[in-house]
């Protein structure tokens, strides 16, 4: 959950939206960059992003450690399919060109909080759609604060769960049958109990929706 | 959709965030793995075998679908970057196979091969969604290939792993009384 702890408390005034559509046009300019120089330009761009979106550098340059494995496959395959020289040349600047699309998303995830780009998302997408959404962000630490206790009381209970025990493939079973069969069923119950409290709430009665701003009036 | 307008509108909610809830757990997945693991594909494990127990649990024409695209709202809305704008193709292109599937072979949850069939053809869409990366990157055509296949067999493994886990969960299920 990295990136959603992460995200700057102090973010810069720029909208969502226009974080998110920067990001999106910045990871498809990568797709037309094939010159070392376009590719320059487009390493400035996404700098003056992160400067721009308030973003922390050293946490976006430790998540860049995934690149440096993909980027030693693509070099080794052009270099063993044309040689040392040409192919280094031509792997390593199409690494830098999948860095370079890979790069604005990381630099987004740093930059925005849930509800800017919810708030945003919610001017293209049906209504429905958002309310499952909403509660689906708004229950993510809930569910992950109810299979943490699933997980307490099943190894109270003697379950092999620990991390420990997990070590051994034979134990891998008591994974499934004492956290995930519970978590799912807890899942359910809760999608019930949330279309019930719903539909008492008269959600999806009117044609026209409407939101609770969040203050008793 | 036509077993939509069957549904009373509460049961409908009732299962959209059901398949919410397995979004969720998708992206949770997806999030802890990608802090501690490299392999590659790894990630198609629970992503796999997620879709697959939403579109058993519940019964909408395209439920593995809607909940891959929650997880791809999602992973958008977190900004998992690895995707890039492409990152809803990662996530629909199993769940769609799964419905097709699901539509050819109605009772595949019950043998373990047919789990393992679906989950492996749903996993090597990652071969796909790898080529259409490689291509737009202007990569050779030999390369693109070698790369998109080393990255998909690590994917159908673990999906296949993933689509292993389906037949006792959904007896489990069953038992319970979840799930008819």
């Amino acid at each position: 959950m990295i990136s959603v702890s992460s995200v700057s408390s102090k973010s810069s005034k720029i909208p969502g939206g226009l974080k998110i559509i920067g990001c999106m046009s910045l990871s498809i300019a990568a797709f037309a960059s094939r010159t070392p120089y376009t590719l320059g330009l487009l390493f400035l761009c996404n700098i003056l992003a992160i400067i721009l979106f308030n973003s922390p550098f050293i946490e976006i340059v430790k998540e860049c450690k995934f690149f440096i494995f993909q980027c030693i496959i693509i070099v080794l395959l052009y270099i063993l399919k044309f040689g040392w020289a040409p192919g280094f040349k031509s792997g390593l600047l199409l690494s830098l060109q999948f860095v370079f699309f890979l790069l604005p998303g990381i630099i987004l995830s740093h930059s925005i909080t849930p509800a800017q780009t919810a708030k945003s998302l919610s001017l293209v997408m049906p209504h429905y759609l958002a309310f499952v959404l909403s509660v689906c962000l708004h229950f993510i630490h809930i569910l992950l604060e109810e299979i943490r206790e699933i997980y307490e009381a099943q190894l109270l209970r003697g379950a092999k769960i620990s991390s420990k025990e997990l070590m051994k493939p034979s134990n891998w079973k008591d994974l499934i049958t004492c956290l995930l069969i519970p978590t799912i069923i807890y899942g359910f119950s809760m999608a019930r109990q949330i279309s019930f409290a719903a539909k008492s709430r008269a959600f999806n009665i009117y044609q026209k929706r409407t939101y609770w701003n969040g203050h008793y009036e | 959709m036509n077993n939509l307008n069957n549904l009373s509108k509460r049961k409908h909610l009732e299962y959209l965030l059901f398949l919410g809830f397995c979004a969720v757990f998708i992206f949770i997945t997806k999030a802890l793995l990608r802090l501690h693991l490299n392999i590659p594909g790894h990630s198609l494990f629970f992503l796999i075998f997620f879709l697959m127990l939403s579109k058993r649990c519940v019964p909408l024409s395209y439920s593995a679908s809607i909940c891959a695209i929650l997880a791809g709202l999602l992973a958008v809305i977190f900004g998992m970057g690895k995707g890039g704008p492409l990152i809803m193709l990662k996530f629909v292109m199993p769940a769609m196979m799964i419905d097709f599937l699901s539509y050819m072979m109605p009772s595949f949850d019950q043998k373990y091969v047919t789990c393992m069939f679906v989950a492996a053809l749903a996993a090597s869409t990652k071969f796909i969604s790898s080529i259409i990366v490689d291509f737009l990157l202007g990569m050779d055509i030999q390369i693109m290939m070698y790369h998109s296949l080393i990255k998909s067999c690590g994917a159908v493994f673990f999906g296949i792993l993933g689509g292993l886990m389906i037949p006792p969960v959904t007896s489990r299920l069953k038992a319970y009384g979840i799930i008819d």
